[in-house]
C-alpha cells in the first residue's frame, strides 16, 4: 500500500517540468567516475544490481579507469601462512597459503586461503595479479576477485630461480618469463596473456637467445625489460657477476654494466624497482647500512648512489629489510617480516606503520586492487 | 564588496533567473570559459539545470566562497549538504557535471560511493530506485560468478 503511494507520487512529480531530477539518470561517465572509486569486491557485487551496471563494470574502458585509480593507492599482501604437506603414499605434495590484504595505513582488507600443488614461492609484481611458482608449475591469482588459475604447463619447471613476472601497461598484458638451466644451457620461455583471455589456450613461447649466466632469485620487470642478478659459478650464487637483462620486444638477453665503486662482495644485494627505475640494493655483511643505486640512464649506463640509509637502529639477525615502494619522498620498507616502515628520504628517518593488526608474515608483496579477469569465471554472458 | 563587482544572470531550464556575483559563478568551469571567451550576453542559459537544483548549487558556492570560514565549518556544511534524497543527489551530480565544478562533483560522487559501500544489491536497488531487470536465472548466474563477494 505504502509502496504504491510512493510510486504514484514520484510519477506525478516526474511529469512536472520543474523536476528533471526524477526523470534523469546519471550519465555513463559519471557512473564510471563513481564506480572507479569502489574496491573490486564491491564492484563484483554491484554486477548483480541491474544490467546497465553490469555492462559498465565489464566494460574494458571502465576496467582501465578503475585500474588507473587504484594503482595510485596500492595494497600489500602479507603471506601469513605457508604450510607444506607431502603425502608419502601417493608421492604428492601441496602447500596451503593464507594471504592477508592490508592497505598502506595498515588497515586489514580481507584474508584469502587456498591450497596449491607442490612447494610454492611467490613472485612480486605490484600490479593486479600475483604469480606463484611451484614444483608443479605456475599459478596466477587476482587477490581482489579471488580468482586463481593454473597456467599452461611450461617446458621446464622447478622452484629454482630465474622467473620474472609483471604487467605491461601499454599492451594491458601480463608476461611471465621462465629462464631455467637445463643440461648446462639456460633455456628461456615466455607466456603472455591479456585481460579476460582464456588462459588454457595460451602457450609458452621458447626464446632462442641464450642467457649469458645463471640467474639468482626472481627478475624485476620494468617497461619492456626483465632484470636479474647473474652469477657465473654454478655452485656459488652469493657472488654478483652481472645484471642480466632480457628485452621482451627483441627477445634478447644482454648484460647491464654494474655501478662502479660499489659494495661489499660478502654483503647482501638484490634488485628492486622504485619510481619505475631499476635499483640495486647493496648492504655490507653486518647490514648496518643500505645503499640504493639507481640506474638513471640505461643508454649511457649511468648509476647513481641515490639513497644511503643508516640501518644501525635495527637488529637484523638472519632477517633483512626490503624496500617495497617509493611514494612522495618516502620509501616503504618491510623490516624483518614483522613491521612496515616509511623511510623519509629528506629527513633520513623511519616511521613505523603503527596500527598494523597483522602478526608476523613470511613474505610481502605489493598489489593493485582491480578487475583483471583470468577468464575462468564468466563463462556465458547474460 | 568593491564597486567593480560584476553580476551574471543565470537562467535555468524552468525559466527562473538567478543573479550571481561573477567571482562566485566562475566556480563553474563552464561559466568561467564562457566569461573568458566573452560569450556572455545578458543571460547565461543553463538548459540542463532546474531552479530547485540551482538554488542548492548556489548555496554550496556561496558557502565555499565565504571569507574566513574555517575548514571544520566547511566540512560540517558539506556533510549536511549531501544528506539529501538520492533524486536530489543525482540532480546535483548532473548539475555539477554540466557546470564542470570538479570539487563539487567529487564530493557528490564520494557520497554515492559511501551510500553504496557495505550494502547488498537489494538494498542498493531500494536506495537508488533501480529496477532489477535480470531474470531470476540470470541473477542466480551472476551471483554464482561472484559468490565470494557476497560473503
Amino acid at each position: 500500500m505504502k509502496k504504491k503511494k510512493t510510486l504514484k507520487s514520484s510519477k506525478s512529480r516526474a511529469a512536472s517540468p520543474s523536476s528533471i531530477a526524477e526523470r534523469t539518470t546519471l550519465s555513463k561517465d559519471v557512473i564510471m567516475d563513481i564506480f572507479s572509486r569502489l574496491p573490486t569486491k564491491s564492484l563484483c557485487m554491484l554486477r548483480s544490481v541491474c544490467k546497465q551496471w553490469r555492462i559498465i563494470i565489464d566494460d574494458p574502458f571502465f576496467k582501465s579507469l578503475h585500474r588507473k585509480k587504484s594503482s595510485q593507492k596500492p595494497n600489500l599482501l602479507l603471506l601469513q601462512e605457508k604450510s607444506y604437506r607431502r603425502c608419502i603414499i601417493y608421492g604428492t605434495s601441496t602447500t596451503k597459503l593464507t594471504l592477508s590484504s592490508i592497505d598502506f595505513e595498515g588497515n586489514h582488507n580481507f584474508d584469502f586461503t587456498f591450497t596449491l600443488d607442490g612447494y610454492v614461492n611467490m613472485l612480486p609484481s605490484k600490479s593486479e595479479l600475483i604469480c606463484f611458482v611451484s614444483t608443479q608449475g605456475f599459478y596466477v591469482c587476482n587477490p581482489s576477485t579471488q580468482e586463481l588459475v593454473k597456467l599452461p604447463k611450461s617446458h621446464f619447471c622447478d622452484v629454482k630461480d630465474g622467473s620474472a613476472f609483471g604487467y605491461i601497461k601499454q599492451r594491458n598484458e601480463y608476461v611471465l618469463v621462465n629462464a631455467r638451466c637445463i643440461n648446462y644451457e639456460i633455456g628461456c620461455e615466455v607466456l603472455r596473456w591479456t585481460d579476460d583471455c582464456c588462459l588454457k589456450d595460451c602457450y609458452w613461447w621458447v626464446v632462442s637467445s641464450k642467457c649469458p649466466c645463471y640467474l639468482r632469485l626472481w627478475g624485476i620487470l620494468i617497461e619492456n625489460n626483465c632484470y636479474w642478478i647473474g652469477y657465473n659459478d654454478k655452485y656459488d650464487n652469493t657472488k654478483i657477476d652481472a645484471i642480466v637483462s632480457f628485452d621482451l620486444g627483441k627477445e634478447e638477453f644482454s648484460t647491464v654494466v654494474l655501478p662502479e665503486g660499489r659494495f661489499d662482495p660478502a654483503g647482501v644485494w638484490f634488485l628492486v624497482e622504485l619510481k619505475r627505475l631499476l635499483c640495486l640494493v647493496d648492504s655490507p655483511e653486518d647490514e648496518s647500512s643500505m645503499d640504493i643505486w639507481v640506474w638513471k640512464d640505461s643508454k649511457n649506463h649511468i648509476w647513481a648512489k641515490e639513497y644511503i640509509i643508516d640501518l644501525s637502529m635495527f637488529d637484523f639477525g638472519f632477517d633483512f629489510i626490503t624496500p617495497l615502494d617509493y611514494r612522495e619522498g618516502k620509501i616503504l620498507m618491510d623490516v624483518k617480516f614483522e613491521s612496515l616502515v616509511w623511510y623519509d628520504v629528506e629527513k633520513k628517518c623511519f616511521k613505523k606503520i603503527d596500527n598494523l593488526t597483522s602478526r608476523r608474515w613470511s613474505w610481502s608483496v605489493l598489489y593493485t586492487d582491480g578487475l583483471f579477469s583470468l577468464g575462468s569465471r564468466y563463462v556465458g554472458s547474460v | 564588496m568593491s564597486s567593480s563587482t560584476k553580476f551574471l544572470t543565470l537562467k535555468t531550464c524552468d525559466d527562473k533567473k538567478f543573479v550571481l556575483d561573477e567571482a562566485i559563478a566562475v566556480r563553474s568551469q563552464t561559466i568561467k570559459n564562457m566569461v573568458e571567451d566573452d560569450c556572455v550576453s545578458n543571460v547565461i542559459p543553463l538548459p540542463n539545470v532546474d531552479s530547485k537544483t540551482m538554488t542548492k548549487v548556489i548555496e554550496y558556492w556561496k558557502k565555499h566562497s565565504e571569507e574566513g570560514i574555517s575548514k571544520d565549518m566547511l566540512m560540517d556544511f558539506d556533510k549536511a549538504f549531501v544528506k539529501v534524497h538520492h533524486s536530489i543527489l543525482h540532480a546535483l551530480i548532473l548539475a555539477a557535471n554540466f557546470l564542470n565544478d570538479k570539487e563539487m562533483l567529487d564530493m557528490m560522487c564520494q557520497e554515492v560511493v559511501d551510500r553504496i559501500k557495505g550494502k547488498t544489491p537489494e538494498e542498493i536497488r531500494k536506495e537508488f530506485d533501480i529496477k532489477n531487470d535480470f531474470t531470476p536465472e540470470e541473477e542466480e548466474e551472476i551471483r554464482k560468478e561472484n559468490a565470494w563477494a557476497f560473503e
